[in-house]
């Protein structure tokens, strides 16, 4: 086993995720298909709406689930046949209630650490360094059944962090919880993610809750991948630049077709096709040449809601949607 | 005393996270976590103290008659010989009590709470979760079915005249004891967590855990009374699942009259229900908190 957990063990340079195909039906639903992607380090957010695969998908990836088809590996195990190596190596948060109420938080969160391999002193010690810096330090001795929801995500998430994973995987981790205990959970996972250094993969379907902690994201629509990359590449992949000029924007369109970009025209307002910064001064030199005067030239941001919804509407995902339903819920 | 110049120079030292490069523990260590969690949850330890009271009771009770056995003989001088045969079939509701009531405890609220979604997110498996389970109810029975008896056979021999006599006189007694006692809890145990298997309420496990053992020996009793005269009514002794381990008991001491049919018959319809009831727990649990 210790072999194995060498072998398994990763740097920081090393994908934390890689699936390929990874494909999960429910009887005649598909409630995942041919997921193909990659996790870096760093925190990942996992972002689709409910019933587009996300719980199948970290279920898949903690081996709790068999693939029907394709392959998948997270911390470099293999999720099929290194199931029990890498739920070592791992951290899991359920998006469910799952705490035992007549169980002291110091008393369970120890007990998690040991059922991950730690030696009892080691769980004892660490279990309460945990719940410190989840913010229960001094409720540590409390029956979990007495505690508020806020208190209860924190229990959820010092369970999964006690025995130091590499991966941390946070199925809706703001569910139920207000504004403010909302923010604290943010704050606090993404401290893991980038003080603790813990690679940390949160499912959402809040786009806000993504956009505010995660260095990357995977968005899935009804079981199939349809966007993932970084935050920054993501939303910088803008196909076009708005250029409104004072009269009709034509001309302009004109003289930069003949310098080979692509120009949508609608009065004065022309969108002109992004695929380098080169396109500036291809828009500086026509509009010289064509004495055109531009009142607003704007390189339009893609938020990540924009993205979603190209994803969305894309002739990939309306093709699903037509034999794809969202899964049912298993017992 | 704190010197003044030690206290100026205290500081509190955020250590900050610190991950852990020691050892990670096998499957062994695992399932020996929850044997123990398990046992100490099974007795109420670090529970309300609702939770202690009928556990400690019905340990108790099942104290209750070697001692007070031994306190006759202490006070009479009057040794009773073999006692079990008399003991066991008196004493089999306690026995029964306390197994319907920890195996609801122990099953029924882990997939109540869903707590059992976190435990097979550790590297365990369900085998290792419903062995831990099962053994830690076994092994509490024991304390009931067989720990007073062991207690009362060497408190018979100590205040026998001669200790070692007494010992090779009835060594065989406490080889049937221990068969004896082991296979009670072995079978009230199991058939106890396969009921519990079936529901998440602990009221409704251990409420019809009950009921079917009450039933099954009222029914027993009746269908293979001698006084219904149709052929095989012997049997039906062997739907009496309340009596069924203890018939066990009365065989291995030889008090085989007392028994409808041979005593090699409960023999193997306890081994029967206890695979059987081991098969359905597992069945059950091939697809909990997925």
């Amino acid at each position: 086993m210790n072999t194995m957990l060498q072998e398994a063990q990763i740097t920081l340079d090393q994908l934390v995720v890689q699936t390929k195909d990874l494909t999960k039906h429910y009887g005649k639903i598909v409630a995942l298909d041919r997921a193909t992607f990659s996790v870096a380090p760093g925190c990942t957010g996992l972002l689709g709406p409910n019933g587009a695969g996300k719980s199948t998908l970290i279920k898949l990836l903690l081996g709790l689930l068999t693939p029907d088809q394709g392959e998948a590996t997270i911390a470099g195990c293999d999720v099929k046949t290194q199931a029990l190596a890498l739920r070592k190596l791992v951290g899991y948060m359920p998006e469910h209630d799952c705490l035992p109420n007549d169980w002291l938080a110091q008393d369970f969160v120890r007990y998690m650490g040991e059922l991950h391999g730690l030696p009892t002193r080691t769980a004892i010690q660490r279990a309460s360094d945990t719940l410190y810096h989840v913010g229960l330090g001094e409720e540590r001795y409390r029956a979990i059944g007495g505690f508020s929801t806020g208190m209860k995500q924190r229990v959820k998430l010092a369970q999964a962090l006690v025995h130091d994973p590499q991966v941390m995987l946070l199925d809706e981790p703001t569910n139920g919880l207000d504004p403010a205990g909302r923010d604290e959970m943010l704050a606090l996972i993404g401290r893991i993610a980038h003080e603790m250094q813990i690679n940390v993969i949160l499912s959402s379907h809040l786009l806000i809750d993504i956009e505010r902690v995660a260095d990357s994201v995977v968005i899935l629509s009804n079981g199939r991948v349809i966007a993932q990359g970084t935050l920054r590449e993501l939303m910088q992949a803008t196909p076009a630049v708005t250029v409104r000029t004072r009269a009709s924007a034509a001309p302009l369109a004109e003289a930069l077709r003949k310098r080979g970009y692509g120009v949508e025209v609608e009065g004065a307002e022309a969108q002109v096709e992004y695929r380098s910064d080169a396109v500036y001064d291809a828009i500086r030199d026509a509009a010289v040449e064509t004495k055109a005067a531009i009142v607003h030239l704007k390189r339009h941001i893609l938020s990540l809601e924009d993205i979603y919804l190209a994803g969305e509407s894309s002739p990939v995902a309306a093709q699903q949607n037509d034999h794809v339903a969202s899964k049912p819920e298993v017992q | 005393m704190i010197e003044k110049n030690v206290s100026a120079n205290a500081r509190i030292i955020d250590r900050g996270y610190q991950h852990y490069q020691g050892t990670r523990l096998g499957l062994g260590h695992s399932e020996w976590v929850m044997l123990w969690a398990a046992l100490k949850r099974g007795v109420g330890l670090r529970r309300s103290f609702r939770n202690k009271i009928m556990p400690w009771l019905l340990i108790a009770v099942a104290f209750l008659p070697p001692v007070v056995i031994l306190g006759i003989q202490v006070i009479t001088g009057d040794a009773i010989t073999s006692p079990y045969t008399r003991i066991y079939p008196r004493i089999v509701a306690v026995f029964v009590l306390f197994a319907g009531l920890v195996a609801s405890d122990l099953l029924c609220s882990d997939r109540r709470e869903r707590v059992i979604s976190l435990y097979f997110s550790a590297p365990i498996t369900r085998l290792h979760y419903i062995a831990s389970q099962v053994i830690s109810l076994v092994v509490l029975l024991l304390l009931l079915t067989l720990v007073p008896y062991v207690i009362l056979f060497f408190g018979q021999a100590l205040l026998a005249p001669s200790f070692g006599t007494f010992v090779s006189n009835n060594l065989s007694d406490l080889w049937d004891v221990l068969l004896g006692g082991t296979l009670i809890a072995l079978f009230f145990g199991t058939l106890a967590m396969a009921v519990s298997a079936f529901t998440d309420r602990r009221a409704y496990a251990t409420g019809a855990f009950l009921g079917l053992v009450l039933v099954s020996g009222i029914s027993g009793k009746i269908l293979s009374s001698p006084r219904l005269h149709f052929s095989g009514h012997e049997w039906f002794s062997l739907v009496d699942l309340l009596s069924m381990p203890v018939n066990i008991v009365s065989w291995l001491f030889g008090r085989t009259r007392e028994l409808p049919l041979d005593g090699s018959a409960y023999l193997w319809g306890t081994l029967a229900v206890i695979v059987i009831s081991l098969a359905l727990v597992g069945w059950r649990y091939l697809k909990v908190g997925e």
